[in-house]
């Protein structure tokens, strides 16, 4: 009896061990895109990194300082006409998807009350109904294939490759076979392009901290979100309101706004 | 006779200093107005400057996820250095 209680605690040591070791040897991989937002036939390109291992993928935002620039142009005498280009400077765009539990949380800034706020967002994930079909194409040196699906009113075609076949694909597209190379919505405004693959990749601490979510913002849910972008125009205007000299008054022109995502499930809406 | 001489050189003497004194007075009067009318250009001239226009701002910002927002406001009567200073307010990164 002695002899096999001992087993079984070797047993359990032994398991233990192999357990810490299969999660320190996690294989991660690292893509890198490129998102190109084509607005208004305006196409604005940003980086992103796509980190995976078995249990999560997170895609943040490789980008620079952001440049500000504002003109003041006279357009006639009775009026005096400004434009301003202007970015939010605070936290970068991180999407985290979390396939043990189902969910994504995304790192986002708002304006609000005057400042700049930033927020995890959290939502569960979509599963995207993907129609694979038999087109095929060489992207690089792989061999992809044609897949056709809709998240949140937008219709996308998306080449992915068997050769690598892990479901992880750009932003929050996945689940196909194998991973996501390009993926374009019916109308060219959303696109991601595949730059860079390097499966196995050595994450590291500094590569860690690159898509680490501050601890102070605050956690909200998607609907919570949707309903704080909708009102952006509102806030600005606040913001205009308290610049104001006393007497004078502002109306509000014209106001547009152009979104990824169109669509949302029907209890949340702009 | 004597005392007729006396009184006349009084009286004349009386109206000369009189009529200094008015001119004098005239001369003053003729001061105040013409520091009123300086006054007045002055007042004109800042009128000209505080002249109050519509200023018309347009904004394009881009929120992280990707979403660009696009607004035009329009700012009625304010002075052209409102109009500037609201373009300063604009500068996001001054104001946090």
């Amino acid at each position: 009896m002695k002899n096999i209680s001992i087993l079984i605690v070797f047993f359990l040591i032994g398991n233990i061990n192999l357990l810490a070791q299969s999660n320190n040897n996690k294989s991660y991989g690292k893509i890198t895109y490129e998102r190109v937002l084509n607005f208004d036939s305006n196409p604005k390109p940003t980086t992103f990194n796509l980190l995976f291992n078995p249990d999560f993928s997170v895609f943040y935002e490789l980008r620079e300082e952001p440049k500000e620039e504002a003109t003041l142009k006279p357009s006639s005498d009775d009026e005096f006409d400004l434009s301003f280009d202007v970015k939010f400077n605070g936290s970068k765009y991180i999407v985290y998807t979390d396939f043990e539990k189902e969910i994504i949380q995304s790192q986002v800034s708002l304006f609000r009350d005057g400042k700049q706020k930033s927020y995890i967002v959290e939502e569960k994930i979509l599963k995207i109904k993907w129609e694979i079909t038999n087109d095929y194409k060489m992207i690089n040196t792989l061999k992809a294939q044609k897949a056709i699906g809709s998240f949140r009113g937008r219709k996308y075609i998306a080449w992915f490759t068997n050769q690598i076949p892990v479901k992880y694909g750009p932003w929050k597209l996945n689940g196909l076979p194998g991973l996501i190379l390009n993926v374009a919505d019916e109308s060219n405004e959303v696109m991601f392009f595949v730059k860079e693959i390097k499966i196995p990749f050595q994450s590291n601490s500094e590569t860690k901290n690159d898509f680490k979510f501050s601890s102070d913002f605050d956690k909200i849910s998607l609907p919570e979100y949707v309903k704080l972008k909708g009102k952006q125009i509102d806030e600005v205007k606040k913001l205009f309101s308290s610049k104001l000299p006393r007497g004078a008054k502002m109306e509000m022109t014209n106001s547009k706004s152009n979104n990824i995502e169109l669509e949302f499930e029907e209890t949340i809406k702009y | 006779m004597k005392k007729l001489l006396i009184l006349s050189a009084i009286i004349s003497f009386s109206i000369v200093s009189f009529a200094f004194a008015g001119r004098d007075m005239k001369k003053s009067f003729d001061k105040v107005d013409a520091v009123e009318l300086t006054h007045e250009s002055h007042k004109l001239n800042s009128e000209e400057v505080e002249l109050l226009k519509d200023c018309t701002v347009r904004l394009d910002f881009e929120l992280e996820d990707g979403t660009t927002i696009q607004g035009e406001m329009t700012f009625v009567d304010v002075s052209w250095w409102d109009c500037t200073k609201m373009q300063l307010a604009a500068w996001w990164k001054r104001n946090f």
